[in-house]
């Protein structure tokens, strides 16, 4: 049994969605920075390419920063991943930085140098007029807390509307930005010729359009022009306008939820907008979706799936529940769902789809005693071979057999001791860890509070492993960024600020 | 694969999906011929399903190319070739209301 802040300590609280409150990462965090900064570190490089929550990305590095014990050969590392940040992004972890991280202006420095070094860059970059497009309210606050101005007299034009001398000055004829403010008049093909031939983004466009909106040619545009995040968080808009009647509209949102079914960015707003939605059809598409990114998550192994049905544990059997349906499909192997009081009820779940889980889970209602340890025992029983373990339980085991007694009759006919995670939900008893603790076995905990929801599950689910070490291995061989993979002309200096 | 040929959900599926299940579709046909078993009533059903909805998908793909490709076809036109059209839109309205 783990105790203090150990790595798995740190991968399942930052794996938490704070919904925003960039305030909840700080304690954690700074501890982290403190006792283990080089996981924290290379935790930061891994989050960027395989994590689900964009708070943990803005968060990690500014809290790096600003704890003073953080080695300074490691600043870099996440100074290039702040750098990597989109402008809405680095601007709150710029607000974070000030209002809460830092804690004292003056030590702003670093991360102001920063900001000021991504502007030049992006000033230089092709895809500026894009950039600006989206963002032109966000580069302006960019530019005001960095203390800095465009270098270029187009730049200060289209975010100004003054040249650099500070007079007066449209915006650039036959750019992007002028057709913008004209799309309105235009005739709806010719709408959506233009958003077609200059990539306008669906965004800036829908708010450009006005009433044109409503019209095929113009939503046809915008579906073509949409991110698969964007397809997916429009859903119920695209529905009204037409998506599910239109034949030609129903092909181009096939063709982009298609798209979407490849990116891992938006596995949990596809949650979250799947139960948005009223139109069964619809549903079922953003949930087949889901199934597809989900798949390319990837969990490997046999999975058990222990949820506690005992009394007052009906949030517990929901947990579970939705576990069993992400692991379903994230793994190769099979998965089992056992609800226990101090009897088991087993299901074989692989690669069943979550309603089908609710659907034969339905009857399944909170009461009885609690022994964790039934369900591994039927598992022990019909010679199921498994590979993990995860226990959804308030963990007031009190019942035979309990887990700690059958775990180690498992392990020798398994010849391998199966992962354990528990997740700690409900009226939070500590009889289980203790038991467990004093019984040396290695559990990891997901402390599930009030505050985390469903939605953040497939993020806790995607980081557990068959193998106790595996993703802090994964984690550790994640490679550190240097600014100079970041930025095409910056050698060091912002470092060296 | 029997299962998620029995019971698919047409909207959880794309084209591909789809395709592949008519597919298999087609070879448990092919089997239950080969061995001389009566066709369950289910296949013919789930064939029919499937590439009515196979159909139904690829015809809707290709409004969306068409209409697409008009829309491309306008921004490649020329100022003289939209003045002409308008042109000609406004001398039609005029002869209409006169």
């Amino acid at each position: 049994m783990e105790t203090g802040l150990t790595k798995n300590n740190i991968l399942s609280q930052l794996s938490k969605s704070p919904h925003g409150k960039l305030v909840d990462y700080l304690a954690v965090g700074m501890t982290a920075a403190k006792q283990e900064p080089e996981f924290l570190a290379h935790l930061i490089a891994w989050d960027r390419i395989n994590g689900q929550i964009r708070d943990a990305k803005v968060a990690l590095p500014v809290i790096t920063l600003a704890e003073p014990a953080f080695p300074p050969e490691l600043r870099e590392n996440s100074l290039a991943h702040l750098a990597l940040l989109g402008p809405r992004e680095l601007l709150r972890a710029f607000r974070f930085a000030g209002r809460e991280a830092f804690g004292n202006a003056s030590r702003m420095g670093t991360v102001r140098h920063l900001v000021r070094t991504w502007l030049r860059e992006k000033e230089n970059d092709r895809h500026w007029d894009r950039l600006a497009l989206q963002h032109h309210k966000v580069l302006k606050e960019l530019y005001s807390l960095a203390h800095a101005r465009p270098e270029k007299d187009r730049i200060n034009v289209v975010l100004y509307g003054r040249h650099l001398d500070k007079t007066r000055a449209p915006l650039p004829t036959g750019s992007v930005f002028e057709v913008v403010t004209h799309l309105k008049d235009m005739s709806p093909v010719g709408a959506a010729s233009e958003i077609i031939s200059r990539r306008i983004p669906f965004i800036v466009a829908n708010g450009a359009l006005g009433e044109k909106m409503k019209d095929p040619n113009v939503v046809l545009a915008l579906i073509q022009q949409m991110s698969p995040t964007e397809v997916v968080t429009n859903t119920k808009m695209l529905e009204k306008l037409g998506v599910k009647t239109n034949p030609a509209l129903r092909g181009a949102f096939e063709e982009a939820l298609k798209k979407a079914a490849s990116s891992k960015k938006n596995v949990l707003k596809t949650t979250r907008a799947a139960e948005a939605i009223d139109d069964e059809g619809l549903k079922e598409k953003l949930r087949g979706l889901q199934d597809r990114q989900l798949l390319s998550m990837g969990v490997e192994g046999n999975w058990l799936v222990l949820g506690d049905k005992s009394g007052s544990m009906a949030r517990a059997i929901e947990i579970a529940r939705r576990i069993a349906g992400t692991l379903a499909k994230m793994v190769k192997g099979r998965v089992w769902l056992v609800f226990f009081d101090t009897q088991p009820q087993t299901i074989d779940v692989s690669g069943a789809p979550l309603d089908a889980i609710q659907k034969a889970t339905q009857y399944i209602c909170a009461n009885g005693g609690t022994s964790i340890g039934c369900g591994l025992q039927r598992m022990l029983e019909t010679k199921e071979e498994i590979d993990g373990i995860a226990i959804v339980s308030d963990g007031g085991e009190n019942s035979t057999p309990f887990f700690h007694h059958v775990y180690p009759q498992y392990a020798a006919f398994a010849g391998k001791e199966p992962t354990v995670y528990l997740y700690h939900c409900g009226n939070k008893s500590y009889a289980f860890t203790h038991l467990m603790q004093s019984a040396g076995i290695d559990m990891q905990v997901f402390d599930i509070d009030e505050s985390v929801d469903f939605y953040s599950l497939p993020n806790l689910v995607s980081t557990m492993r068959t193998n106790r070490y595996s993703l802090c291995d994964e984690v550790m061989a994640t490679k550190l960024l240097k600014l100079k993979d970041v930025f095409e002309s910056v050698g060091k200096e912002a470092v060296a600020c | 694969m029997l299962s998620d040929f029995q019971n698919f959900n047409k909207d959880r599926l794309n084209v591909d999906d789809m395709v592949a299940l008519a597919a298999f579709g087609r070879i448990l046909r092919a089997e239950y011929e080969a061995q001389k078993v009566d066709e369950p009533e289910f296949v013919d059903t789930q064939l029919k399903l499937l590439r009515r909805e196979i159909a139904s998908k690829v015809d809707d793909k290709r409004q969306a190319r068409r209409k697409q490709i008009e829309a491309q076809l306008q921004s490649l036109k020329t100022p003289a070739e939209r003045r002409a059209e308008l042109e000609k839109e406004k001398a039609e309205l005029e002869a209409a209301v006169s």
